[in-house]
């Protein structure tokens, strides 16, 4: 919008530059030409009224306001850019990607699960336990994993049919509240299973024997956990979002 | 002077005279209170925007002496909210002036 052969004053781009920080391309799409249009018209206006062009200028901005208060207003209304890149997410995971083998969010949820695999058994290695015990861990671990993974397969299968019925319409406010789900649940494997291994498998006495190991585990448990309470704060803000501003926005009509 | 929260009635307000673009709109509302509703015209965006993703508003561009400008129309739903607000305002600023002019 506005005039392409008016030139954009440095003082508006710095407006605009802290009024539209951290949303997403989309939204800054969208208000950019819409205040730069207002502007000219105040501009016009201004120098209709007989100030010289600095002053007008700087009447102009000073209209608009402060940029901080414009910023934070707009974030209430529009994504910001790690928003739109979870709900690009969640939308390419469900909807536009309906085979569950290009699912990224579960390729992602695969790697981290392999790494954290990989851990456990280089800690429970490391700590040198029985034969038995090893075995005791890996049959518990994988059979809950197993049947974690299933069912979560399972549902989101069920998932993809609704969404294919409902014609790629699938509620984003519902796919929200599932991934938190998720991460609550993944919350709580983070915290329990470390927890369940010490208490119920580890011999008696391990941790007493390995100070360094429990310590090391005790930072993983907590970088885990601190990783999905963030993610899922990011999550549960998001669905607030979309709860207050019910219908479609500028930019939540589509994904940034 | 600025009453925090009316801003999108006296948009909504303005807009049931007919679509506008956002500076005509910002121009009306200061224009038909005298200058005694002055808001920063930053914040009249994001308001327009929220009314637009709650369905009360739709927009769409159009070219105005060169310019291309965003014009927002009033929806059905957003008549039937102003209605209801408008009845409400009358309802709150009676009260008001019951206690602060009786005697």
């Amino acid at each position: 919008m506005g005039c392409p052969d008016e030139s954009l004053p440095a003082a508006l781009d710095v407006w605009l530059e802290a009024a539209t920080k951290d949303l997403c391309e989309e939204a800054k799409a969208r208000i950019r030409p819409e205040i730069e249009a207002h502007y000219h018209e105040a501009l016009d206006e201004e120098l209709g009224r007989g100030l010289n062009e600095d002053e007008a200028r700087t009447a102009a901005i000073a209209s608009l306001g402060s940029p901080k208060a414009a910023r934070k207003a707009f974030l209430r209304i529009h994504f910001t850019k790690r928003e739109a890149a979870i709900i690009n997410r969640l939308r390419t995971c469900l909807i536009d990607d309906l085979s569950l083998q290009d699912c990224r969010e579960l390729r992602e949820l695969l790697k981290f699960g392999l790494i954290l695999w990989c851990l456990i058994l280089v800690l429970v290695t490391a700590a040198g336990f029985s034969k038995g015990c090893l075995l005791k861990f890996v049959a518990v671990y994988c059979s809950v994993s197993v049947a974690a993974a299933g069912l979560l397969v399972g549902l989101l299968k069920i998932l993809v049919k609704i969404a294919r019925v409902a014609r790629r319409t699938f509620p984003l406010r519902l796919l929200l509240a599932l991934r938190i789900v998720h991460q609550l649940w993944m919350l709580v494997t983070c915290v329990a299973w470390p927890a369940f291994f010490i208490v119920s498998i580890a011999p008696a006495g391990w941790l007493d024997e390995h100070p360094g190991l429990g310590r090391m585990a005790l930072v993983i448990i907590l970088l885990a956990s601190l990783q999905w309470a963030g993610e899922m704060v990011a999550h549960v803000r998001l669905w607030l979002k979309l709860a207050r501003n019910v219908g479609s926005s500028p930019s939540r009509g589509s994904i940034c | 002077m600025y009453l925090k929260g009316t801003l999108p009635i006296l948009i909504l307000h303005t807009l049931a005279d007919g679509p506008n673009h956002g500076y005509r709109i910002a121009r009306i509302i200061k224009g038909k209170s005298k200058g005694v509703l002055d808001f920063k015209e930053g914040t009249l965006y994001p308001a327009l925007h929220a009314l637009e993703a709650k369905g009360l508003v739709r927009s769409y561009e159009q070219v105005d002496n060169g310019r291309t400008r965003r014009y927002y129309k009033l929806t059905e739903d957003g008549a039937k909210v102003l209605e209801k607000e408008r009845n409400e305002w009358r309802r709150l600023s009676s009260a008001v002036s019951l206690i602060l002019e009786g005697t």
